[in-house]
This record gives C-alpha cells, structure tokens and sequence, in this order.
C-alpha cells in the first residue's frame, strides 16, 4: 500500500487578517518547520509568478492562507448538451500538490499556489444562511477545485465541517479524494449527511497518472474504514482511460472494489470518460512529458473539450455500467457529463435534466440515510 | 524532420503543414517510435512516386493516412459512413453530413433546390433511400 505524498510546502504565507482565523492556528502548528511568511495581501507572491514557464510547480511549493472576500457556495457551469447533476461546489481553497497529469486545474485556475480560504466562520455564516429555506435541498461538492481531503492532516477543515453538515437536514456534503486520509473523520457524528467519495483507477492509471496519490489499495482500504464508520460512499470511476487492457483492467477494479465494499452502503458510482481542456494538451507535454494519455482517441467535444470519440465512450461506459451491475442490480450508476445520446447507449435511459438526475440522487441519498 | 521537407515539396499549406506535424508526433510518442517508422508505416515512400496523383492529391492522402493513424477508430466511421453516403447515389443538389466528430448522434441533409419540380425530385429521391438511411448514423 502506498499512501499519497504529504503536503510539505517550502513557504507558508499568511494574510494578516487571518492570522488569527482558527485554521491558520492549526496549519502554523501543525507545519511548524515552514517558514511563514506574514503580508497585508497574498496576490503579490502570486503575482511574482506571472509569466514564469514553471509557474505551475513553483506555486505549488507555497501554501498561501488567505481571506476569502467573495461567495464560498458556486454553482456548477451548466454545459449545453452534456448532461450533469446539479450541485454548488465549495471553494474552501484552490490548487493541488497531488499531481494528477490531467488535473483541469492546470488550465483553470489563475491562481498557481496552494491556497486555503480560511475564514471559515464566515464560510460556515454563508451555508447557515443558504440552508435557511427548509424546502430547497443542496448538494455541497468539496471536491472541484481541490482534492477534499488531501490537505485535511494540516487543516482540519472537513473535521469541523462534517458536524456542521450533520446539523442541516437538507444538506449533503459530498468529498471526494485520491487519498486515503480518513482518519481523523472516522469519530465524527456525521448522521448520513457526509458522503465520502473516491476518485478510483486502475493500478497502471494511478501510477503513471496520479503521481502522488495513494494508490488503489490505500484508497480502497480507506473507502472500507469510512464505510465501517457509517458514512455513505461513493465511487467515482473517472477519468477512464482507454488503453490496450483496459477491460481487463476496470473489470478487476470493480471486482477487488467490491469484494471490500458493502455495495448497499454505497450512495452512487459516477463513470466518466477522460476529457480536457485543448490548452492542457501543451501544459501536459510540458510538465509531464512521459504522460501518454493526450494521444488517444480525443476528439473536440460540443461544449470545447478534448474528450474521446462517441463510440469509444459508450462502449466503455456500457461495459463498466454492466460489470457494476453484475455486483449489484441496485448500484446507483450514472455518468458524468455526458450526451443524451451516450447515456442512451451505455446505460439504456436518459435523464429528462439536469435536474431530474440530481432528484434522483437526492432520492438515492435520503433512502440510504440513517 | 523530414516531414517538413515533405510538405514543402507538396507545397503543403502552412495550416496543412502544422496539421501533418502534430499527427506525426503524436503518433510517435504514443507508440515510442521513430518518425522514420511512422512514415514506413503510412507507406509515405510509394505514395510519393505515385505518377497519377497531383501534388495536391498526395497532400490530401497523405493527410488521411496520417489521420488514420492518429485516429484509426474515427477514420473507420468516417470511411464507413462515405460509402453508405456514397451507395444512396445522391445528386449533387442533396447533402448529407454527420455532426462533427459524429459527437452527436444525428445528420444533417440539407437540400439546394431551385424550382418546386426540382424540390419534388429531391423529395422524392430521399423517400427512395428511407430504408438505407439507418447506415449512416454512427
Ligand atoms: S487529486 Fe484532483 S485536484 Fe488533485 S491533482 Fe489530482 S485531479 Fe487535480
């Protein structure tokens, strides 16, 4: 089993006006080897950055802690034609030290440092203030701009937001992670309303792509403690990859997944194919040059993406909906940004919308809540 | 890289030339191998001593061997989808064409007409291939 690599950052650098906030505190102490770096303002480090080829890996190397001025609650980008649940996202903190080649973040974020909103009690005022209405429900995503849990040794943050989700009945919190650090949640009382996600892959996609996460067996070892703990979780098998022995290879993850995995106590599988922004194509050449998974069969989607062609999808997603379901008829399957046309052809039935598929994941969530 | 001699001997535009450029090597760091193998592969050699063919033409063919390389599963529905297109004998005056990258499962037939007598003639004809037309979607 090999766990993710520990975030260790060269340089911490702090906001003054949070120099107080209780998760600067703890990062400070927990990184208390770093040295910490105090400013009115962190844009300047970040600034400094602008225009340099290596931008990317530089930022990565700073933990920037900052005050968040604007909305911590975002709504997910509609895309015309491609088919998603409807969620917010929670922009707790931007970036990622886990290197996925294909992370989007390389070509989405203008930010390059590791940066970690931390005035969590105004963050925590937004979502009191949002879930006032006892008649809307919000599915909160941890997982879009960050790994959920990947920076949680050092800031604690889903430890304090699992008990805070617990409190409010028309909210779900979904983390998802590549890492295995669940230990710290395992004592909450999280009353169903967490729900614990991994990103899941082959072992060769994990090595070659997915450099500094855990691997498939620390994941999966960790998904089995979290369910052990009464969480709800789920898988996200993306982003498949299609290569020579690919079947051979997502059937045997499902196979070892679920020999660990209790599938009554898994809240939903998403599928999805690997799909990238075109600029990320260069980006990917130049800091990954190894990486191979930019010249398979991608073709420009409708919504702009790089993304593989039709045929291919489907017929992946067919075979991977079929092997799930062969574990278990029950599994909530669905497939993540996706067409009519290959919902259709790889799990036999469309969606009306957006929101029709997020109702049936709310249904999903509350019949599996304790 | 040789390919650019190539393309310059084809005249090859500069847009054609980029496209040629980046197949090639992306094939070649998708199999690991030498420009030289790729070239062999797509029989480039032969293709060039072709009497019959117009500079032009072995831009063009050279084009689509490379496009079959780099993408051999699109190329195979774009070469199946031209000879079903290619079988309903269409007048010119009739197109048919899949969305782009066959992304969505759907074509378009657009119909030039330039009288109701002609209009009826080419209702008529896409009556006639009702029956065939299940071939062309991808
Ligand atoms: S774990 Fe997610 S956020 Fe982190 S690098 Fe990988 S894809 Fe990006």
């Amino acid at each position: 089993m090999k766990p993710a690599v520990a975030y260790l950052p060269d340089e911490i650098v702090v906001e003054e006006s949070v120099k107080q906030a209780p998760v600067t505190q703890r990062v400070l102490e927990r990184l208390s080897q770093v040295p910490v770096r105090f400013l009115p303002d962190s844009n300047q480090v970040r600034f400094a950055l602008s225009g340099d080829k290596q931008a990317q890996t530089k930022g990565k190397k700073v933990l920037a802690l900052v005050n968040h001025k604007g909305k911590f609650l975002k709504p997910r980008a509609d895309v015309p034609h491609y088919r998603c649940y409807n969620y917010h996202y929670l922009y707790w903190g931007t970036n990622c030290h886990l290197e996925c080649t294909y992370c989007i973040l390389q070509a989405f974020l203008n930010n390059p440092l590791i940066t970690l909103h931390v005035n969590t009690e105004d963050l925590k005022k937004e979502l009191t203030e949002r879930f006032q209405d006892p008649s809307s429900f919000w599915r909160v995503s941890s997982g879009e701009v960050a790994d959920s849990l990947a920076m949680e040794p050092i800031t604690g943050l889903m430890e304090e937001l699992i008990p805070f989700f617990a409190q409010h009945d028309n909210a779900v919190l979904e983390l998802k992670t590549k890492t295995s650090l669940v230990d710290s949640l395992l004592k909450l009382d999280h009353r169903g309303r967490t729900v614990v996600g991994w990103s899941l892959n082959t072992p060769k996609i994990i090595q070659e792509e997915e450099l500094k996460t855990s691997d498939l067996d620390d994941r999966l070892a960790a998904a089995k403690k979290a369910q052990d703990a009464g969480y709800l979780i789920g898988f996200h098998l993306d982003p498949l990859v299609y290569y020579h022995e690919w079947e051979q290879d997502y059937q045997q993850l499902i196979q070892k997944t679920f020999s660990l995995i209790d599938p009554n106590r898994v809240a939903w599988v998403s599928i999805g194919g690997l799909r990238f922004l075109p600029e990320m194509k260069s980006i990917i050449q130049q800091r990954f040059p190894k990486s191979k998974i930019i010249y398979g069969e991608q073709i420009r989607g409708t919504d702009g993406k790089s993304r593989y062609f039709r045929p291919l999808r489907a017929e992946m997603f067919k075979k991977i909906n079929s092997w799930l379901k062969e574990i278990s008829p029950n599994l909530f399957t669905y497939l993540c940004m996706e067409t009519p046309e290959v919902w259709e052809e790889a799990l036999g039935f469309v969606p009306e919308n957006d929101a029709h598929l997020s109702q049936l994941m709310d249904e999903r969530a509350l019949s599996l809540r304790s | 890289m040789k390919i650019n001699e190539i393309a310059d001997q084809l005249k090859a535009s500069v847009s054609l030339k980029r496209e040629f450029k980046e197949a090639l090597s992306d094939c070649m760091k998708r199999d690991d191998a030498t420009e030289e193998s790729i070239l062999t592969q797509i029989e480039l050699e032969a293709l060039l001593e072709h009497n019959d063919l117009s500079r032009a033409q072995k831009c063009q063919e050279l084009r689509w061997r490379l496009h079959k390389l780099r993408y051999p599963k699109l190329a195979e529905a774009e070469q199946r989808f031209q000879q079903a297109k290619k079988k309903l004998c269409l007048p010119e005056s009739i197109h048919i064409n899949p969305s782009d990258f066959f992304e969505k499962k759907e074509i378009k037939i657009e119909i030039k007409s330039r009288s109701q007598k002609e209009f009826k003639e080419q209702i008529n004809k896409l009556k006639t291939i009702q029956n065939e037309i299940d071939d062309l979607f991808v």
